[in-house]
């Protein structure tokens, strides 16, 4: 069986690699077989992806210790709930979980999609599949799941008492189902961007999975704050450490897109702040990733494996520089239709709104790194900025303020 | 008012908030940030200043009335140093595992914080003699 797991994995990366090169090829050359073959790919590596999971996951189930990971982080004497869990305990199991959500949306995506979006889609698909190149680069070749233990041990050593809690069922899902979901607007968005068909339509076409991706990734925040609170020792709800700033950032840029949308579908402006604000919170939920996994940042959560740090951060990079230079080679296609003629519009509030979040995201981002700025210039490590004593600290309910109907209260700009 | 100009005077407040808004956020990232700090990096402590300490907590932890006194050595080393605690102790508090608490250097202990000592949650379960 690790062998079957083994090479459905080591299939996933060929596969991503050959749909990239597929729909990049249809999309410039218009040829429509081969952009239906990129998304067969996409399938394919749903397909591969859910096979080396359901190994996996039956190694745990069975407390199979010529796994490693199963070695490691399971036992005969863990409960059965809790070996269905430990899979994404790990950090090679919660890539394979990462990677394997993110085949399961693309192919759902591409099947709603399918027969419309024709000049984006050959470009969404490439964006996607580049998401999953590079994961399975991680798990085929940084973090395999699949290593053998030699010796056999006749026990593990179980999975650590502190996870033990209903909430790891569904806590850590939950948050890659909204970071992995936040990818395929962010892959429509560059479709749209380099087609420069920057109209509505990708935005309609995506709003579910933008809505599904808010929804899932603050059902986990929510869990998570709910664990640490039950969980004597972790801080309370909210400790505004890295990790869990990590996943409110993309949920307050996902909340400001979600806004700011739909004055660009009633109105037609907004359209570069929109395609900023899609693409800033993809990144956001890679990074979100990287900060829980790299270990690049003093955490309460001590899942850190300093070696994956270094691709994160050259695939983070890549995915700023190139937002960057798509949005500003586009700005002229970004051109607002109307002008925000009055304060008190609705257009007007909305944008308020809008910049509050992202001050808030700015903030936190500011306090999560600024002892990574710190010691970089000075040498001197320092933690992230505490919440007391900061004129822009916040709770958690502070960002439902501009989160509120309120903007529907104004009119809209005639 | 003129619309060009209208949109200048709006351009200007926005930014001239902006600018204030983080000079105001870089202030205060100086003034109300603390260091963090692993045991071994502990001996140039100012007195009287306060670091996040965190490190392994060591085997051999007791208590003296409300005090808790236990040593906190660097995740993969030897350094270590010994902390006096008083307030609210985690559960999961026990040797071996990683925790980070306010301290201030008083001579050649460290006082915590109280209430401000909090376990980590680690992903592998490794088991270490319990205290004795």
């Amino acid at each position: 069986m690790v062998t079957l797991g083994r090479v459905c994995l080591v299939l996933a990366l060929p596969i991503a690699l050959y749909g990239i090169g597929a729909a990049v090829h249809g999309g410039r050359s218009g040829d429509r077989r081969w952009v239906d073959s990129a998304r067969r790919a996409v399938y394919a590596l749903a397909g591969v992806l859910t096979v080396a999971f359901v190994v996996l996951e039956a190694a745990f189930l069975r407390s199979d210790f010529s796994y490693e990971l199963v070695a490691t982080h399971s036992s005969t004497t863990t409960p059965a709930f809790y070996r269905a869990t430990a899979v994404w305990s790990s950090q090679e199991g919660s890539l394979l979980l990462w990677v394997w959500l993110l085949s399961l949306w693309s192919s759902l995506v591409l099947r709603l999609v399918r027969g419309r979006l024709r000049e984006i889609t050959p470009y969404a698909i490439a964006t996607l599949l580049g998401f999953a190149t590079f994961f399975a680069v991680l798990v085929v070749f940084l973090a395999n799941p699949f290593a053998q233990a030699s010796p056999v041990p006749l026990e593990g050593t179980g999975l650590s008492p502190l996870l033990r809690h209903p909430s790891m069922m569904i806590h850590p899902p939950m948050l890659y189902s909204g970071y992995t979901l936040f990818t395929i607007p962010f892959a429509f968005a560059v479709g749209a961007l380099l087609t420069r068909s920057v109209g509505m339509e990708w935005i309609r076409a995506t709003r579910r999975f933008t809505l599904a991706a808010w929804f899932f990734l603050g059902v986990g925040i929510l869990l998570g704050a709910r664990w640490s609170y039950t969980e004597l020792g972790w801080g309370g709800y909210w400790a505004w450490d890295p990790v869990e700033n990590a996943s409110l950032m993309p949920w307050l840029t996902g909340t400001a897109f979600l806004h700011s949308a739909m004055i660009q579908e009633r109105r037609g402006m907004l359209k570069v702040w929109n395609a900023s604000l899609v693409l800033a919170t993809g990144i956001l939920a890679v990074l979100g990733t990287f900060l829980v996994r790299s270990g690049i940042l003093e955490s309460i959560h001590a899942f850190g494996a300093s070696t994956l740090g270094v691709p994160f951060i050259v695939f983070i990079g890549i995915l700023v520089a190139g937002s960057v230079a798509l949005v500003v080679s586009r700005l002229g296609d970004l051109r607002s239709e109307h002008h925000l003629d009055s304060l008190l519009s609705r257009e007007s509030v909305f944008l308020l709104n809008n910049l509050v979040l992202v001050a808030l995201c700015f903030v936190i981002f500011w306090g999560t790194f600024f002892f990574v700025l710190i010691n970089t210039i000075a040498g001197v490590m320092r933690t992230p900025v505490a919440p007391t004593g900061c004129p822009f600290a916040m709770s958690p309910p502070d960002v439902l303020i501009p989160h509120s109907p309120v903007g529907f209260a104004f009119p809209s700009t005639q | 008012m003129d619309p060009n100009r209208k949109r200048r005077v709006r351009l200007v407040i926005a930014l001239t908030t902006a600018v204030l808004l983080a000079g105001a956020l870089v202030y205060t990232s100086f003034s109300a940030s603390s260091e963090t700090k692993k045991p071994s990096e502990l001996a140039s402590a100012t007195p009287g200043r306060t670091y996040k300490l965190t490190g392994k907590v060591e085997r051999g932890y007791r208590r003296e009335g409300d005090v808790l006194v236990f040593r906190v050595r660097d995740r993969d080393g030897t350094a270590s140093v010994p902390v006096r605690y008083t307030g609210v102790v985690p559960d999961p508090f026990r040797a071996g595992r990683e925790v980070v608490v306010d301290v201030r250097r008083q001579g050649a202990l460290f006082v915590g914080e109280r209430d401000s000592l909090v376990t980590k949650c680690p992903s592998k379960f490794k088991a270490e003699k319990q205290n004795a």
